[in-house]
């Protein structure tokens, strides 16, 4: 939802107060460039979307479905490769070929609480696309990859990594 | 002090004067304050409103502390505090104004310290004069100021370099190269106390050398870090998103110094251990920060004093293509942004099995290109999804053919390549050498890329018979561009080079005109140009016009899968150029169907101010300099997931 109005930050330090006979009195202040986000499109992707929905909400123990649907922009074959997370019931490292409208649908058991993550990647002959959808399963915390904690080292946050 | 922020003389933005009258002032008054109308008051060729010394000549604009004071009148050019009259150091930055040996010159500046003769760099004793260099016992320190109680640990650091097969474009392990981690900061930490015995940084070759005291438990320290003061300069870190920012470090064992020098190497490998990253992914963050150099190394060939603003890579194993929380690595896709003034930011995926970028050099120097588009040139990209052959906003497709074209210019390799998949042993790749783009046009990122790197290569390919090199590409993004009025296009960069380079004129028309864009007939703002994308309406011209109390300009935006596609796609946003007579103030309306949301963004040398409440009239009073301005109009809803399609709207603007 867009705001009411946006005015540029750099412009609403200069404002201009109105005097009692209409004439503006205008009043500068020092101006950076505006304060607008800068973001960059990302890298090139392949012209496929994925679309997911879960069949409930994740519970320990419990059968979810997560159906994908496939929209791509011509109809040429598709191939996914698709995997999850262990603790998202099957251990799944999957390969299949599909086409635009074509609806995967995985059975997601959960073993535990927590956040998790179905990998699927679209591969076309003009591209590729990465898809991490989250499955959160009750309140447990997200399931990290990283092997290395982050420590407080004279007031320094680091990651401290061995050397070979 | 007036209103621009410099780096080095390259201007960030200028935001001329743009006064808003209160919404209650109901259209009176017109004139504004006076600061508007003085257009060079000291004749250097550069406006009041954007000269950095308004009352000084100064063409140059020098701004050694880019503090948006030039030079010229800055009375503390490096913001240490010592005004430059008592500055012994007035160009670097030394607020104790350390001077050694006394000469008036400043340690920071003063390239012999103890004035024996000998440079500091060469020199065995930098700081007690020893001008015969006598060194007894060849420890590479001066009989003058060894001590014996001293000794050198040195040694290389290295990262692993997992490079792509050129068949699938995938990463391949079995190939993995070790490279030197250049220019990092190593400290040499006290085992014990944690304190820092020696900061220092390696070198070109990944070499470092650190003078530490004899018999003392230490280890080393390589810092995913790379800093220097001065000109040129830079300021770059990797740090884990995931877990607080925290800075990525590889350190040594734990050894002692003893009585003679030694070797320590360093080595951060990629972690994989043969069906997946079975141990800790080390090599990654200095990875990334190898290739960011490699980018930096490029602009430093054409721009030898060249400051980098600061920039922090964020990568962690963690970071993955789904959208939310970017503490948990849900960062959406690798991209770069700038938060706020200077908070400049490139984040890269991580996440194995699915998407990881650290070894993809040409992505990660994409990046950096629109870092330098940011911090050196002009960012007038708008964002959003892109594939190949997609119809772009021409500021996108500009964007991300740089980025491409940097990237391959950077490496000396057209080919981008991007692992992803099982393994990371899938891709893709773009080669910004093939010129068979779909869609090609002044609306496609891949004529965009086949263009810019085809002016600068010096390979001679189908209609490419032009070799600029990087450096006229660079002044052109650096100045001219980033003094051009409108958004930076094909249009404004392919205008402007060839207005400089006008010898190239010819050759660089025979590229362009390879890409269906008409390059004789174009200007900055692609007057002229023919190619509608096939559609027949609503595409040219590029910009309408729009004149000062001459009635409105009906322009259509466009939106949804019978268009070119939503947000940021071809036509969604529409251009209009408005010259603004005289100084003072102006009513601008958007009126579109009644169940419409026109929105506008004003422009000028860069964003000036976005107008967007919600209904079908878009109607605000603005105050502005005379001079050449650029109106963009939308339907708002064409750049949201449900679009309304095709929605006229007109556009008018009269003085108040």
């Amino acid at each position: 939802m867009k705001k009411l109005r946006i005015i540029p930050l750099s412009a609403a330090l200069l404002f201009a107060a109105v005097s009692g006979s209409g004439v503006a009195e205008v009043r500068t202040a020092p101006t950076d460039k505006p304060e607008r986000v800068v973001k960059s499109s990302g890298k090139a992707r392949a012209p496929v979307t994925l679309e997911h929905r879960l069949g409930g909400v994740p519970v320990v123990g419990m059968p979810v479905e997560l159906a994908l649907g496939i929209t791509a922009g011509d109809d040429k074959p598709v191939l996914l490769e698709i995997s999850t997370d262990e603790n998202l019931g099957v251990v799944r490292r999957e390969r299949r070929q599909v086409r635009s409208g074509d609806s995967v649908s995985l059975v997601l058991v959960p073993r535990t609480e927590g956040r998790f993550y179905v990998n699927v990647v679209a591969l076309m002959d003009v591209g590729a696309r990465a898809y991490s959808i989250p499955v959160q399963v009750g309140k447990g915390q997200p399931a990290t990859a990283r092997k290395v904690s982050a420590e407080t080292v004279g007031g320094e946050r680091l990651v401290r990594m061995k050397a070979e | 002090m007036d209103n621009r922020i410099l780096v080095r003389g390259h201007r960030l933005a200028t935001l001329v004067a743009i006064m808003l009258f209160a919404a209650a002032c109901g259209g009176g008054g017109g004139g504004g304050g006076d600061n508007t109308t003085n257009n060079d008051t000291d004749n250097d060729g550069i406006v009041n409103t954007a000269d950095n010394c308004p009352t000084t000549s100064n063409a140059s604009q020098a701004d050694n502390d880019a503090d948006g004071s030039g030079d010229a009148c800055d009375a503390d050019d490096d913001n240490d505090g010592a005004a430059d009259a008592a500055d012994n150091c007035p160009f670097i930055a030394n607020a104790g104004q350390e001077d050694n040996d006394g000469d008036g010159s400043g340690d920071l500046c003063d390239s012999d310290d103890d004035n024996d003769t000998v440079a500091d760099s060469s020199d065995n004793c930098p700081l007690v004069a020893n001008t015969d260099q006598a060194d007894s016992d060849g420890d590479g320190f001066g009989d003058a100021c060894d001590t014996g109680a001293n000794v050198v640990v040195s040694g290389k650091a290295t990262f692993d370099k997992v490079p792509h097969s050129t068949s699938t474009n995938g990463l391949d392990y079995i190939s993995t190269l070790s490279l030197p981690v250049r220019l990092a900061v190593v400290e040499v930490i006290d085992a014990a106390s944690a304190a820092v015995l020696a900061t220092v940084e390696t070198d070109s070759q990944g070499d470092y050398s650190a003078l530490v005291p004899t018999n003392t438990n230490v280890f080393v320290r390589v810092r995913a870090e790379m800093g220097r003061a001065g000109a040129p300069g830079w300021d770059l870190e990797v740090v884990d998103n995931t877990q607080g920012d925290a800075l990525y470090v590889l350190e040594s064992a734990t050894f002692d110094t003893g009585n003679a020098n030694s070797v320590r190497d360093l080595h951060a490998a990629s972690g994989w251990t043969g069906a997946g990253y079975g141990s800790t992914r080390a090599a990654a963050p200095f990875a990334a920060m190898d290739a960011i150099y490699t980018g930096m190394e490029s602009v430093l060939a054409v721009d030898p004093a060249a400051v980098f603003p600061r920039l922090t890579v964020k990568w962690s194993p963690d970071n993955s293509t789904a959208t939310g929380d970017e503490s948990l690595g849900e960062i959406g896709n690798t991209f770069f942004r700038r938060t706020g003034f200077d908070n400049r930011e490139i984040l890269l995926l991580g996440k194995e099995d699915s998407d990881t970028d650290e070894y993809d050099s040409h992505v990660v120097i994409h990046e950096f290109g629109h870092y330098f588009e940011d911090a050196f040139s002009r960012a007038d990209t708008i964002g959003g999804p892109h594939s190949s052959g997609d119809r772009l906003d021409p500021r996108v497709a500009f964007s991300e053919g740089w980025g491409y074209a940097f990237a391959g210019v950077a490496q000396d390799d057209p080919v981008t390549r991007d692992a992803l998949g099982f393994g990371q042993a899938s891709g893709f790749q773009i080669d910004v050498e093939d010129n068979s783009n779909l869609n090609p046009g002044w609306y496609s990122e891949g004529s965009a890329q086949t263009i810019i790197y085809d002016v600068i290569d010096s390979a001679s390919d189908g209609v490419d018979s032009v070799s600029l090199g990087f450096s006229p590409v660079f002044d052109v993004l650096t100045g001219n561009i980033d003094n051009s009025v409108p958004p930076a296009t094909i249009f404004s960069f392919i205008t402007l080079l060839k207005q400089a380079n006008p010898a190239a004129g010819p050759a660089i028309d025979a590229i362009v005109s390879g890409q269906s864009i008409d390059s004789a007939a174009i200007d900055e703002y692609g007057s002229g140009e023919t190619n509608d994308a096939g559609r027949g309406s609503d595409v040219l011209p590029v910009y309408s016009g729009l004149v000062v109390g001459a009635g409105v300009t009906n322009v259509c935006s466009l939106g949804g899968d019978s268009d070119f596609g939503t947000f940021n796609k071809l036509s969604v946003r529409r251009f209009l150029e408005l010259p603004i007579p005289s100084t003072g103030g102006y009513r601008f309306t958007a009126s579109g169907p009644a169940d419409s949301d026109p929105d506008v963004v004003l422009h000028r040398r860069g964003f000036l101010g976005i107008y967007e409440t919600i209904g079908p009239i878009e109607t605000f009073d603005v105050t502005l300099e005379a001079g050449d301005y650029v109106v963009e109009v939308y339907e708002f809803s064409n750049i949201t997931d449900t679009p309304r399609g095709r929605t006229c709207i007109d556009v008018s603007v009269v003085g108040l």
